[in-house]
């Protein structure tokens, strides 16, 4: 007799799935290797992390079916029990979470079956003898005839089966529990978008009202990315700095007023009030914080796509760490305005992609591990070290050791705003599935021909650890880039 | 202390167990790790050295090693006599050394390569060779 399988339906009480290439490609490869009119399926590996009561569930890697492991007699899956075992011996060694992924064929519905019922029913007590406390998972994909992908899931933890709500998959979207994707907009929103919904259709013009995206940093290159995503209809925006408003943020800072100046406004209530302004529909997440505070990455790792926005080094190896053990894509941003004798001799803007499977920040020697640990450090210990510098030249020693002056990139706000508006514009690509960035870091110059563009394709450092811990969200917390410093206090959510 | 923070010491501390040195990790009131009995080039022919975890750890690079305060290696060890404050760490205190072996850019701290366990070495180094 099979076990129903009764989903916690409390609010909150759900599961978010987060897939990235190459594991996804790889995944829906298999799921239609006996496609259209048959099943296919296998085992998987999950890193997961507990937002609240919400389960985020990220792809580590597959397990996939040896010859003879699913029955090929039969229509749907069925799995020997000899694949079963290997799994559960495997799970002993690994710290992930188990499950199973099949497909159902094409155009049927998603929903589990009693069968399926009785499978995640029998494997959920299974898996937890030898991998106790970890969740089981259980994902169904399915295909129509015109390519859509429907998906649906449910996760056991902890005594409680919870449903997937959510899909972040690369591409065109997993819906969950449909071929249709749910219809959010009203007739006033759909003509607030027109140009964007004629350009990219009126489903990419949804998909952004349904998106989260995340900014990191509300400044020069910040704020114009926050006002197009505004502008584009983005559904829910997390805006994260830190800093409060000055005058000089004036000349950069998209959304900000004279009034502004001299009232120690934190930038993301500015950017909050702006968004509102544009877009009254959005739901605006403004957070007084920096990467990787706990409350800023359950936020970003609910995100479709983040940017990154400042020019902090440490800010950009907490990024990179997040894409990588959390699979958030993310684009970074930057610009630097050179002069020589009176005239700019450069204008420079970099972007930045990270996607799961690209090298880290390290790789790519993206950043100066002298200017983070100088980020990082506390504003008393950067003072004694810039005091015993001092002491060191005039001991006539080198002060480099104990403490280096690091010089403020130049920027202005027309090359700030040509940078944001562009990384914004790759996250609109990425959320529609319209386009994506086609390259790893491109570096531009505004003042050379041709705009002096330069693609680098920097490969992964032999031993580096981001090539292994992929997907392996918090389970890969050892190999982190980056903590949080404690003077750093928390991070909030402002009103 | 950070829960990923902690994962990532306790690992790198496995790593030196597994080597056969001993070291301790300090969460409070500083957060160091204490290596037990290394080798010197000097009288006495072994001692305890603590390194501070630095804020941001493992993105902040390593820097300084610290002698128990008091220790006649204070003065003879590279950096020793420009000492960079104390501070209080299993009972004892300790005095910190002005020696930056990740600070040149022929050594620039990575933190997927480097950690407490491949500190290890520019400690025993620091230690044998006594001024």
């Amino acid at each position: 007799m099979a076990q129903k399988i009764e989903l916690n339906r409390e609010p909150g009480h759900s599961a978010l799935v987060r897939m990235a290439d190459p594991d996804a490609a790889r995944l829906y490869e298999l799921l239609r290797r006996r496609y259209p009119s048959e099943e296919w399926g296998t085992f998987a590996r999950f890193g997961w992390r507990a937002v609240g009561e919400e389960l985020l569930l990220c792809l580590a890697s597959l397990d996939e079916p040896l010859v003879g492991d699913l029955d090929e007699r039969v229509g749907l899956v069925r799995i020997n029990s000899r694949y079963t075992k290997r799994i559960a011996l495997e799970a002993e060694k690994h710290g992930l979470a188990v499950g199973v992924i099949h497909s159902h064929p094409e155009s049927y519905a998603v929903g589990p079956s009693w069968i399926d019922d009785d499978m995640d029913s029998y494997y959920a007590g299974h898996f937890a003898g030898f991998a106790p406390d970890r969740p089981y998972v259980s994902l169904i994909f399915a295909w129509d005839r015109s390519g859509r992908l429907a998906a649906s899931g449910r996760v056991h933890w902890r005594g409680v089966w919870r449903k997937v709500e959510r899909f972040y998959v690369p591409g065109p979207p997993a819906t969950a529990g449909s071929y249709d994707e749910p219809r959010v907009m009203s007739a006033e929103a759909h003509a607030r978008v027109a140009r964007l919904g004629s350009a990219f259709g009126t489903e990419a013009a949804e998909r952004l009202a349904r998106s989260t995206a995340a900014v990191v940093g509300a400044s020069g290159t910040g704020s114009p990315a926050i006002e197009a995503l505004a502008r584009a209809g983005v559904g829910r925006i997390v805006v994260v700095d830190p800093d409060t408003f000055s005058a000089s943020n004036l000349e950069r800072v998209h959304g900000s007023v004279h009034d502004d100046v001299g009232k120690d406004q934190l930038k993301v209530l500015i950017a909050a009030r702006h968004v509102r302004s544009i877009n009254p529909d959005c739901e605006v997440v403004p957070i007084a914080g920096r990467v990787p505070q706990p409350l800023v990455v359950d936020e970003l790792v609910k995100a479709d796509v983040v940017l990154g926005c400042t020019d902090q080094h440490h800010s950009r190896v907490a990024l990179s760490d997040l894409s990588v053990r959390y699979l958030v894509p993310t684009i970074d941003c930057g610009v630097n305005l050179e002069g020589e004798g009176g005239r700019v001799s450069g204008q420079a803007v970099r972007l930045a992609r990270f996607l799961a499977a690209d090298p880290c920040v390290y790789c790519r020697r993206m950043v100066d591990p002298r200017r983070v640990s100088q980020e990082l450090m506390s504003s008393e210990e950067r003072l004694a070290r810039a005091r015993q510098a001092q002491e060191a030249e005039r001991r006539g020693e080198k002060p480099d050791q104990y403490w280096k002056e690091m010089a403020q990139l130049n920027t202005v706000g027309y090359l700030t705003t040509a940078a944001g508006s562009m990384a914004a514009g790759y996250a609109i690509g990425l959320i529609t599935a319209r386009f994506s960035p086609r390259f790893m870091t491109v570096d531009l110059d505004l003042s050379a021909r041709q705009m002096g563009a330069v693609e680098r394709k920097p490969e992964r450092m032999d031993g580096c650890t981001c090539g292994r811990v992929r997907g392996h969200a918090d389970q890969g917390g050892a190999d982190a880039m980056i903590t949080p410093p404690t003077h750093w206090g928390d991070a909030a959510i402002v009103a | 202390m950070d829960a990923n923070l902690k994962l990532r010491v306790q690992r790198e501390l496995r790593l030196l167990s597994e080597g056969g040195c001993e070291a301790v990790l300090v969460e409070e009131p500083v957060a160091c790790v204490v290596y037990k009995a290394l080798a010197t080039g000097g009288d006495p022919a072994s001692t305890d050295v603590a390194v501070k975890i630095p804020d941001g750890y493992p993105a902040s690079a390593m820097d300084l090693a610290a002698l128990p305060s008091g220790s006649p290696l204070q003065g003879r060890v590279a950096g020793g006599t420009n000492p960079q404050g104390t501070f209080s760490a299993l009972g004892s205190d300790w005095t910190l050394s002005s020696y930056h072996p990740h600070q040149w850019p022929d050594n620039a701290w990575d933190p997927n390569r480097h950690g407490f366990h491949t500190y290890l070495t520019h400690l025993i180094s620091w230690l044998k060779r006594l001024n």
